[in-house]
């Protein structure tokens, strides 16, 4: 059983955070002939909590667990680092209400996350239905705009630890 | 001075001297990048062996391709993939709001990949219609200057692309490159950015942009 410590941050992996974003682009209603006819592609976020530090014997991890005001799913989010090696495990997971693992969830990988750099990021695309599509772009996207796409994104860098999100 | 607008809580002011200012951060975009000058394109489909700098979702999909140009120029038509000879064998073209003149200076066509300015290569910026229809002078290949407050690292750009009407701070993945914003770590435009309000962006209305020593036409919009 994992518990909440204030455990040494040395020996943790690196803090990180996550978001959920929604992509989409905007028709351009008085766009003339030859011009573009929609706008440059762009998203909207949703912030989940900050990690924060669980040990067990043997590994530390940093956890995010929570969800989002906009989609129905609970994120389970975790860096596990084993103490013998160091090496470090990233586990994504998202569940339905039901408690069942979305297609193509859970995910396993080495930790790709570093600080800096391009690799401070990792994407995962979370596939959504064309019922909650038209919820999300009633409730989240402004008149013109239509959803192009949906992703958890998590991240190490210190802007993306330190965003200041929209209520 | 005065205020064009604001959004969400980030203040557009359009300074005395005309140039026009805001601080935001900075989503990426890939519109435009069709390997003009060797870097990646910004989309392709599936039988392309290379990277793209955008998932190809956010062009959109057969019936509906509203990010690549088609050969009808409809999101129902059938997206234009570069030839032999045009400098991507194989990706798809993407626009951008600018266009830019051929060699002899005439129009070049809509399939042309050498009509927009490459987000892969050409620090731009995108702005929104406040801003393109709320000042007197030409917006869409202006001169701006971006900076990145954290770092101090700073570029020349050009307004390079329209943007939706509630998003502000939007710049080429050469722009983040230039001013140290991370871009994605699969594909370029997608996953990075800067969320914290600490990019600065300066634009030029009316006044012509020289990025890389290419001179860009200003275009009524």
């Amino acid at each position: 059983m994992l518990r909440a410590l204030g455990a040494d941050e040395s020996s943790s992996p690196l803090p990180f955070a996550a978001e959920v974003r929604y992509h989409f682009r905007e028709q351009i209603r008085n766009a003339k002939p030859g011009e573009k006819k929609f706008s440059a592609p762009s998203f909207e976020r949703e912030a989940l909590p900050v990690s924060h530090i669980a040990v067990s014997a043997g590994s530390t991890a940093r956890i995010v667990e929570s969800s989002v005001a906009h989609l129905p799913y609970r994120f389970a989010i975790k860096i596990n680092r084993s103490g013998a090696s160091a090496s470090e495990i990233l586990e994504v997971n998202i569940l339905d209400h039901a408690g069942k693992s979305l297609v193509g969830f859970p995910q396993t990988m080495p930790n790709p996350l570093t600080k800096t750099g391009d690799t401070s990021r990792k994407e995962f695309e979370i596939r959504v239905s064309k019922s909650l599509k038209k919820k999300i772009e009633k409730t989240v996207l402004a008149k013109d705009q239509f959803l192009t796409r949906v992703e958890l994104v998590i991240g190490a860098d210190d802007d993306f630890l330190s965003a200041k999100f929209p209520k | 001075m005065k205020t064009i607008g604001t959004i969400k809580g980030n203040d557009i002011i359009e300074q005395d001297g005309g140039s026009v200012t805001f601080s935001a951060g900075a989503t990426l975009d890939g519109d435009g990048a069709n390997g003009q000058f060797g870097g990646s394109p910004c989309y392709a489909p599936s039988s392309y062996n290379g990277p793209t700098l955008d998932v190809i979702g956010n062009a959109g999909h057969p019936g509906n391709w509203f990010g690549v140009v088609t050969d009808n120029g409809e999101v129902t038509g059938t997206p234009i993939v570069q030839k032999a000879g045009d400098p991507c064998v194989g990706a798809y073209v993407s626009a951008t709001s600018l266009h830019l003149p051929g060699k002899d200076g005439k129009p070049l066509p809509a399939s042309s990949p050498y009509k927009y300015v490459d987000s892969a290569t050409v620090p731009f910026i995108v702005v929104p219609p406040m801003i393109i229809h709320g000042v007197a002078g030409i917006v869409m290949g202006c001169r701006a200057v971006v900076t990145n407050s954290k770092t101090g690292q700073t570029t020349e750009a050009v307004v390079a692309d329209g943007g939706p009407k509630n998003h502000l701070g939007e710049i080429s993945v050469a722009c983040a490159r230039a001013i140290g914003v991370p871009t994605g770590g699969t594909h370029a435009a997608n996953g990075g950015g800067a969320a914290s309000p600490t990019i600065k962006y300066q634009l030029f209305p009316g006044k012509t942009a020289v990025v890389n020593g290419v001179t860009y036409p200003l275009q009524h919009s």
